[in-house]
């Protein structure tokens, strides 16, 4: 305690600018044991500005960030390493302690695990003034409720005592953020704080850190979503394999970069660019696990690499029949406490060649309509009609043999996956579903054309065949997603609803799972349900969009007159929370 | 602590290194050499005990440990290392046994509420409800105390008494598979029910059979080593652990190692089968 | 309030099932033995009862009546807490049981405290003392959780009784005679509910919350007390049941070789004399104390996780019903 008292009493008063937050990174590496997660990293932030680590998953962002906080559990070394004057190299363990909360305030992402979940959230904010500071118990209590009350919380006094899995998504993340603020630390770092949320949580949060830059703080953002960096950083670190590819002013980073891995990272964002634009073009192979998989651009047979719209044409259906089509859907679960109603008077179509976009916030019904369609669970009221005939509600014995019609893609591709089965033997299996195969009918004949099916299928979706003898498990991501769409293709459906199909993929590989969906579309007419909360991706990527909320349909039609023209309140509302 | 907190990424990459081998440790290398020892020890107890387990020599009676006899011998004089090793066959078999109609009877059960139609699911869940209320040991003597003692009862009253447990891991298991996105992509491709069941759900929901069982012998083993100490097992003077330590129960005070060894090969059973169980779950779980 | 009430009543109701299906189970066991019930009842054929003691049996169990009317009679007798009498200690069966289940009540208490401080103490060690700490906990948790209480019990008696002369080497009604049967029972329990509280330590520890804690300026300390031993704690307490099946295992042996009386020792001695009224009502009893600490274990974590309460609270609708496969 001795030594500190007066950086002590200054924070106890809460005095602004009390350390004004100034960062000097130079030559930094972290290893763990041979590992080189960090290698060379330099950069600076000064007291009211923001720069933001970009890289996609292993790039080394995160560890570097943690290293501001001495806690990798790693190997640590730089030329300098300095907050304002403090030197953080060969910092004790008390020492780092009076830093972390007073100095530096870290938020993380998804508040719902960063918080813990069995404590009321005004506790945590509390910890972080009871260790740092000599309030009592009652001016530490007016200091959380004012922080609370910073930050934006509706009513204070009654959220400080919930507990994080009892608050919504964007009020969880304010405590969060609350709690890295009690101290007003000069330094903040933001480690994909928008990361899993919904859009108008995502502006909120953006909202905020910005608004803390403006105070004088210095935000280090953390994240691989290169839309908010744009609305929240000033300079723009852009990391690769532990290693800075380049830095400067946002605008030119994001907007002409240098290097060629930066202009992959943007050109694979799917934001601003045209239905049918290509997004991988200048495909890197990234996020991959380096076993160096053909990424989409290799599939050159298929895809006219680089041209921009031939998919005008295909997706230009006018009076074509839809092949799925829903109308009046309605599903309630019935709880102990009172019915939900998920899904209510939900009607809507695809036709051959289109995808149809669903957004919504979580818990607006997507993925219940999405199981509807499906058949995967019945409605209480409505109908699903798939080409033309009655699909749902029916017996699942007399749809079944209809089921290769209709395939899906899900956002976690490796729970759908059998453990046990390679990749070959998860095709061949899906293989054996729909149309007879050209060697015949039985069984044991199509046994042997499999191979070859297999390989087709593999070609088909840009994978080298020698991913075939493999389990699924030692995939990367991509890989996954591609095994995913290949076993959906299979049985050569007409329709294919896709859940959330890229949420959790790097966004160079999404890019090249985008591209990837709609050059299978233009081959094979194939119409897609496709589910997102991303309106940047659904935006590039469908003819038409349905906004959901509420379980119910609030408005549909053409993508751009919706995100052109929006007419329902709640589409605006969205719209405007995601910037567009 | 050195543990270095997970990195929470937007994207998950780390699963693929999750499932790729991880070298034996030191404690599992331990246990597999020490299980396969007590293998040979089963097969050929000869080869490491050539000495004759029955033969009595009372003058040796009460021996120390010495390099004569390892182990010493007993108050018949008769050599503890020999007896011990050519006990193993017989204490691993009532283990082997007792696991086996343990985990019978927990999948035709598990099975059934697992598979079967509600009105099963629900009467099997009450009943194994009602039998976890009878702990363990308590349930194998209420069985002896209807079926008598004895070597075969006491192996099949452990049986019995196990079967709950299993019964309700497996149930678990069919209805987490069933649920699961897998079977849900299947029924997609338009699988038939009983294909689904035969093709995805028992073959995943029943793989942690083996890990089960393996960690089930050491439990075996214990419980049934403790009916025989309580003399309800198999009677002395058979070379068999629980029966030999019921032997050595009267002369603690003068002659430890006629507990200790029976004793130690007892626990090193049941600490090689937990250590090697363990490392076979915590496979399973990561290729879930 | 009300919502106390109906949990306690669902509880209750539960209860009696138990207790009826137990008393069931048993009931028409003694009828599928082999041979004549009455001398089942009286320790099988080896018994060698006397015509006339057979006769008293057939009349008090209603031998010679029909099945129904035999079971309801049972149940009646059950349902006015009568459950009939010991032949081996000629004394009725409640009043044995009325004697004999606070020691061992006070012995199962006692080891669980003892297990538990063993457990989380191990715990906190092993995650805070590094890789050499962790691995020696983690060899000490296996070789407690597989080491029999009778072993165990014999390594305690030898070291601190007859070579130590430390503590007596049977119960003696004093606290000094409870330390070895407490630490026999406990150690077991506690090797396994070190591996699983261990685990889940090391999950929370790795948790986003934990970092948030350190980040905050929190120490390691601090965080295991604030944070993780709540964490830590759960899958332990979910585990009562089992818990409480293995502490009455084991003070079946533990009370045996410690000469302690007890409930254990109770039922192996009318398990030996085949004394099925006293087997029975051993079995009530403990399935009745299973219900009460299923119950009380149950309310533990409702009070370390307040989400349990939540999840009770509110509906959950399930978006992932269970396939019609």
């Amino acid at each position: 305690m001795s030594g500190g008292t007066i950086g002590v009493a200054a924070v106890a008063e809460g005095a602004a600018g009390a350390s004004p937050g100034s960062l000097v990174v130079d030559d930094l590496s972290v290893s763990f044991g041979s590992v080189r997660a960090v290698d060379g990293v330099s950069f600076t932030l000064a007291p009211g500005e923001c720069v933001a680590l970009v890289g996609e998953s292993g790039s080394g962002k995160s560890v570097t960030a943690r290293a501001l906080l001495g806690l990798t559990g790693g190997a640590v070394s730089a030329a300098a390493l300095r907050l304002d004057d403090r030197s953080l190299l060969d910092l004790t363990e008390r020492e780092w302690r009076r830093l972390r909360g007073p100095r530096i305030g870290l938020v993380l992402q998804d508040a719902l695990v960063s918080l813990d979940p069995l404590r009321p959230v005004g506790r945590e904010i509390d910890d972080a003034l009871r260790l740092h500071s000599r309030l009592t118990a009652a001016q530490r209590r007016a200091r959380v409720l004012e922080v609370l009350d910073e930050v934006g919380m509706p009513d204070p006094a009654s959220r400080r005592a919930q507990r994080s899995g009892e608050l919504s998504g964007g009020l969880r993340q304010r405590a969060l953020i609350a709690a890295a603020l009690a101290l007003r630390p000069g330094l903040v770092i933001a480690d994909e704080p928008t990361t899993a949320l919904d859009a108008q949580v995502q502006r909120q949060v953006v909202d905020r850190l910005a608004a803390l830059r403006d105070e004088g703080t210095a935000v280090l953002a953390i994240s691989h979503d290169l839309a908010a960096v744009r609305r929240l950083a000033d300079r723009v670190v852009v990391l690769r394999n532990g290693r800075v590819v380049e830095q400067g002013p946002v605008a030119s980073i994001l907007g002409s970069p240098a290097e060629p891995y930066t202009q992959a990272l943007v050109a694979a964002l799917p934001a601003g660019k045209p239905r049918g634009a290509r997004l991988s073009a200048a495909a890197v192979g990234g996020g991959g696990s380096g076993s160096g998989v053909g990424s989409g651009s290799d599939v050159g047979s298929l895809a006219d690499a680089g041209s921009v719209s031939d998919v005008g044409s295909v997706a230009d259906v006018g009076t074509r029949q839809p092949l799925l089509r829903a109308s009046g859907l309605g599903r309630t679960f019935r709880g102990r406490a009172g019915d939900l109603t998920a899904v209510a008077d939900v009607s809507l179509e695809v036709s051959a060649g289109e995808t149809l976009g669903l957004v919504g916030a979580s818990g607006s019904g997507k993925t219940t309509t999405a199981r509807l369609l499906l058949g995967l669970d019945s409605p209480d009221t409505g109908i699903v009609e798939l080409l033309g005939e009655p699909w749902n509600p029916l017996p699942e014995r007399e749809r079944r043999d209809r089921r290769p019609t209709l395939g899906a893609i899900y956002q976690d591709a490796l729970s759908s996956f059998d453990p046990r089965w390679t990749v070959a033997r998860l095709l061949a299996d899906a293989l054996s579903f729909g149309r007879v195969t050209r060697t015949g009918g039985r069984a044991s004949e199509r046994r042997g054309a499999s191979a070859d099916d297999v390989a087709r299928l593999l070609d088909e979706v840009g994978l080298p065949r020698s991913v075939a003898e493999r389990s699924p498990a030692t995939l990367s991501g991509g890989q996954r997603q591609r095994v995913a769409i290949a076993r959906a293709l299979a049985p050569s459906p007409r329709v294919i609803v896709c859940d959330e199909p890229v949420s959790s993929l790097d966004v160079t590989v999404q890019a090249q799972v985008l591209d990837l969906l709609d050059d299978l579309q233009r081959d094979r007419g194939l119409a897609y349900v496709f589910i997102s909360h991303d309106l940047d991706v659904v935006r590039h990527q469908c003819d038409r969009v349905a906004v959901m909320s509420g379980g119910r349909i609030v408005e549909q039609g053409a993508t751009e007159a919706v995100f052109g023209s929006p007419q329902h309140a709640y589409t605006r509302a969205l719209l405007t929370a995601a910037g567009a | 602590m050195t543990v270095l907190p997970a990195l929470p990424s937007a994207v998950e990459e780390p699963r693929a290194s999750r499932t790729r081998r991880r070298p034996l440790s030191v404690v599992e290398a331990v246990a597999a050499v020490a299980l396969l020892v007590v293998i040979v020890a089963a097969v050929a107890p000869g080869l490491i005990a050539p000495r004759d387990p029955l033969a009595i020599a009372p003058t040796d009676a009460f021996a120390a440990p010495s390099w004569a006899h390892p182990f010493g011998t007993d108050d018949s004089g008769r050599d503890l290392f020999s007896r011990v090793v050519h006990g193993t066959s017989a204490s691993l078999l009532i283990g082997v046994a007792a696991t086996a109609i343990g985990v019978l009877l927990g999948l035709v059960l598990g099975i059934a509420a697992g598979i079967g139609t509600r009105v099963t699911d629900v009467a099997v869940s009450r009943l194994l409800e009602v039998l976890f209320a009878l702990p363990g040991l308590l349930l194998a003597l209420v069985i002896i105390a209807f079926v008598g003692p004895g070597p075969v009862p006491a192996t099949i009253a452990v049986g019995l008494a196990t079967a709950p447990g299993y019964a309700r891991i497996f149930r678990t298991q069919i209805r987490r598979v069933r649920s699961s996105e897998m079977v849900e992509a299947a029924r997609v491709l338009g699988r038939r029910p009983s294909v689904l069941l035969v093709r995805h759900v028992l073959p995943n929901a029943l793989a942690p059979v083996v890990v089960l069982a393996t960690l089930g012998v050491g439990q075996a083993v214990v419980w049934a080593s403790s009916l025989s100490y309580l003399g309800l097992g198999s009677p002395p003077p058979a070379p068999e652990w629980g029966a030999m330590l019921e032997a050595g129960r009267t002369y603690l005070g003068v002659a430890w190692w006629m507990t200790a060894f029976p004793g130690a090969a007892i626990v090193l059973v049941a600490a090689a089968t937990t250590v090697l169980g363990r490392r076979l779950s915590r496979r399973n779980r990561g290729m879930r | 309030m009300t919502r106390a009430l109906v949990w306690l009543a669902k509880r209750v109701a539960g209860g009696v099932v138990v207790l009826w299906a137990v008393a069931t189970l048993i009931f028409f066991a003694i009828r599928l033995v082999p041979g004549d019930p009455a001398e089942a009842i009286l320790g099988g054929p080896g018994s060698q009862a006397s015509a006339a003691t057979l006769a008293l049996v057939r009349r008090e169990y209603g031998l010679d009546q029909p099945l129904g009317v035999q079971y309801l009679r049972q149940l009646g007798h059950l349902a006015t807490g009568d459950l009939g009498t010991s032949y081996s200690l000629k004394q009725s069966v409640a009043s044995v049981l009325a004697a004999q289940v606070p020691p061992t009540l006070v012995l199962a208490a006692l080891s669980l405290v003892v297990a538990w401080l063993l457990a989380i103490g191990t715990a906190w060690w092993s995650a805070s003392g590094g890789r050499i700490a962790n691995a020696l906990a983690s060899g000490l948790e296996v070789v407690a959780s597989a080491v029999p209480h009778f072993l165990l019990a014999s390594i305690l008696i030898v070291v601190f009784a007859t070579q130590l002369g430390l503590l007596p080497p049977v119960s003696t009604g004093t606290p000094s005679g409870l330390v070895l049967p407490v630490v026999t029972l406990a150690v077991p329990v506690a090797g396994f509910l070190g591996q699983v509280t261990r685990d889940s330590l090391l999950d929370a520890a790795s948790a986003p919350f934990a970092l948030s804690a350190r980040a905050r300026g929190e120490s390691a300390s601090g965080v295991f007390g604030r944070h993780l031993l709540r964490h830590a704690a759960l899958p332990g307490l979910a585990l009562s049941g089992w818990a409480f099946g293995s502490l009455l295992s084991g003070a079946i042996v533990v009370e045996s070789v410690f000469a302690r009386p007890g409930l254990g020792r109770t039922l192996l001695q009318a398990v030996t004399l085949r004394d099925i009224p006293l087997v029975t009502g051993v079995a009530l009893v403990s399935a009745l104390a299973y219900v009460v600490v299923v119950a009380l274990g149950d309310l533990a974590e409702a009070v370390v996780d307040p989400r349990v309460r939540d999840a009770s609270r509110s509906r959950r609708p399930r978006n992932r019903g269970t396939v019609a496969a």
